[in-house]
């Protein structure tokens, strides 16, 4: 029975109603904080302040999309834009928290995030892949931006421990002539390599191992499911393609900053436990 | 390659800040062409970031250090830092073999394999190295080998000063003379300038055509190897060896080489 068939309401506490399906699906957060516990992972309140601002979060998004699909085109497309841009801005801050240590984060992480989501939603809605419908560019700017936020927190957190880590080998190549640049090269090439690892293997196993949110929701929403592999496919393509143009813009632009005017490198500090 | 040769490196009123402390204070130095001046000092003395500041690895806050009239921070750093070569003390190696540790700074420079071939080969005997080293990984090597590769590496693009930082440190005796030995057989060759850090009153003597003692980040005396130690007055005699001693200790504590 396809999920499909069941007439949705939002507001009804009877199963498969949404407030019934909020309610019962704590219980998954309970075993979560309950195994944390057991652990002594100090997650538990991490957990609890997580699930309850993304909560509120992604239904503040329910309640925006909701009214933005009924707006007028000019209107619309202004206010997707701007929903658009918050995220980047949110995705840069959020990943800019995890290079701490370089001079100007935020400014490696925007550039990265920004140029990644403009060139791949751009060409897939300029060749026609994706249709300029706000139902389809929200969701899809969101996977692109959620997933070049998280390859480049990798990307960036990885490049500074091999910073921190290699000082002395990578001024040994300083040393024997190198630049400052070339000196980072093979840690740069590491880091950007090791944040696509996980978009690669999901990629290896797409469809075998898991089959993803995008999809899901599609086949939920009763599409033909040969259409939803395939635009799967698409979105995954996206994902690979912005992830690696966030990674190597962010990290060309921490490069530049690790390395005073390609002198010398910067002291940074020591690592935050996180 | 051919290589010049520089006739003076000239430091005057050196003072190096880092995070608001004072690292370097007021350091005036000469040193001539076919010179080796020895760095005596206690740990903390600012030998080693004295080092690290000529080949600009630290950019000083005040004063200027001078290659044949010309101010280090006026130059292209990849090229001060062929032609001033730091080997640091307990040298990274680089990923790979010893011949690629070697080739990596010839390779920069574009040489081609005739000239790497023979770069290789001179530098290996410079640094008391055989060939049967080539092949082995950098990283494996015991800690007197590590940094015998480190002046290969370092000679094989012919700098014009070499600067060693602590060479011997944390090697046992018989390390300590191998490493000694190739930088004898590099003072042999004598066309450049060698500045070596060390805490060994004895290696001074025994490298240094002149020495100089730091403390705290200053020069405060300075003179003939053999003799600079037993020209201090008695007071402060004993509060270097002192504090040469200590290190000493720290180094053997410290030693997990081999």
């Amino acid at each position: 029975m396809l999920m499909s068939e069941f007439d949705f309401d939002p507001w009804s506490l009877e199963p498969y109603g949404g407030m019934w399906i909020l309610l019962m699906s704590v219980v998954l957060l309970v075993i979560a904080v309950a195994l944390s516990r057991m652990r002594s992972l100090g997650l538990e309140k991490d957990m609890a302040i997580a699930s309850i601002r993304g909560g509120i979060q992604i239904m503040a998004m329910g309640f925006l999309l909701y009214a933005l699909f009924g707006l007028e085109d000019l209107l619309l497309w202004t206010v997707v834009i701007a929903f658009i841009a918050t995220m980047v801005v949110v995705g840069t801050y959020t990943s800019a928290k995890r290079a701490k240590g370089l001079p100007d984060p935020a400014r490696a992480t925007f550039w990265g995030l920004a140029l990644a989501t403009l060139i791949t939603l751009g060409a897939m809605l300029g060749l026609r892949v994706l249709p300029m419908r706000p139902e389809f560019v929200i969701p899809i700017a969101g996977m692109v931006v959620g997933n070049s936020m998280n390859a480049t927190s990798l990307s960036l957190n990885r490049l500074l421990a091999e910073t921190r880590g290699f000082r002395s080998r990578i001024e040994a190549r300083m040393l024997l002539g190198a630049d400052a640049e070339t000196s980072l090269r093979p840690h740069v090439r590491s880091a950007v390599r090791s944040s696509l690892i996980p978009t690669l293997d999901s990629l290896k196993t797409l469809g075998i191992v898991f089959i993803p949110g995008g999809m899901t929701g599609m086949l939920m929403g009763g599409v033909d499911p040969i259409w939803a592999a395939q635009y799967q496919l698409v979105i995954f393509f996206m994902i690979l393609c912005s992830g690696a143009i966030a990674t190597v813009v962010s990290t060309t632009l921490a490069t530049k900053q690790l390395t005073k005017d390609g002198v010398t490198l910067v002291d940074l500090p020591e690592e935050d436990e996180e | 390659m051919t290589k010049g040769h520089v006739h003076k490196l000239e430091i005057t009123e050196l003072s190096l800040e880092l995070g608001g402390r004072t690292i370097l204070e007021d350091i005036s130095l000469d040193v001539h062409h076919g010179e080796t001046v020895c760095i005596l000092g206690g740990s903390g003395a600012g030998k080693s970031m004295l080092l690290r500041t000529i080949v600009r690895l630290h950019e000083p806050t005040k004063g200027r250090i001078l290659l044949d009239g010309e101010p280090v921070t006026a130059m292209d750093p990849s090229t001060l830092r062929r032609r001033v070569s730091l080997v640091q003390q307990s040298p990274a190696m680089l990923e790979g073999t010893v011949e690629e540790n070697i080739r990596f700074g010839l390779e920069l420079v574009g040489a081609g394999p005739e000239v790497i071939r023979e770069r290789i080969d001179a530098s290996l005997k410079a640094a008391s190295l055989d060939e049967s080293f080539l092949g082995r990984r950098a990283e494996k090597l015991s800690g007197g080998e590590r940094q015998r590769v480190a002046i290969a590496r370092a000679h094989a693009l012919c700098p014009e000063v070499f600067l060693l930082d602590e060479p011997t440190a944390a090697l046992d005796p018989r390390r300590t003379m191998e490493v000694e030995r190739a930088i004898q057989s590099l003072k042999g060759d004598a066309d450049f300038m060698m500045i070596i850090v060390t805490h060994d009153v004895e290696q001074a003597r025994r490298l240094g055509d002149r020495t100089v003692l730091m403390r705290r980040g200053r020069i405060v005396a300075e003179g003939d190897s053999g003799s600079l130690i037993e020209d201090l007055d008695p007071e402060e005699r004993a509060r270097y060896m002192g504090e040469l001693a200590c290190m000493e200790h720290e180094d053997k504590e410290g030693d997990v080489d081999e």
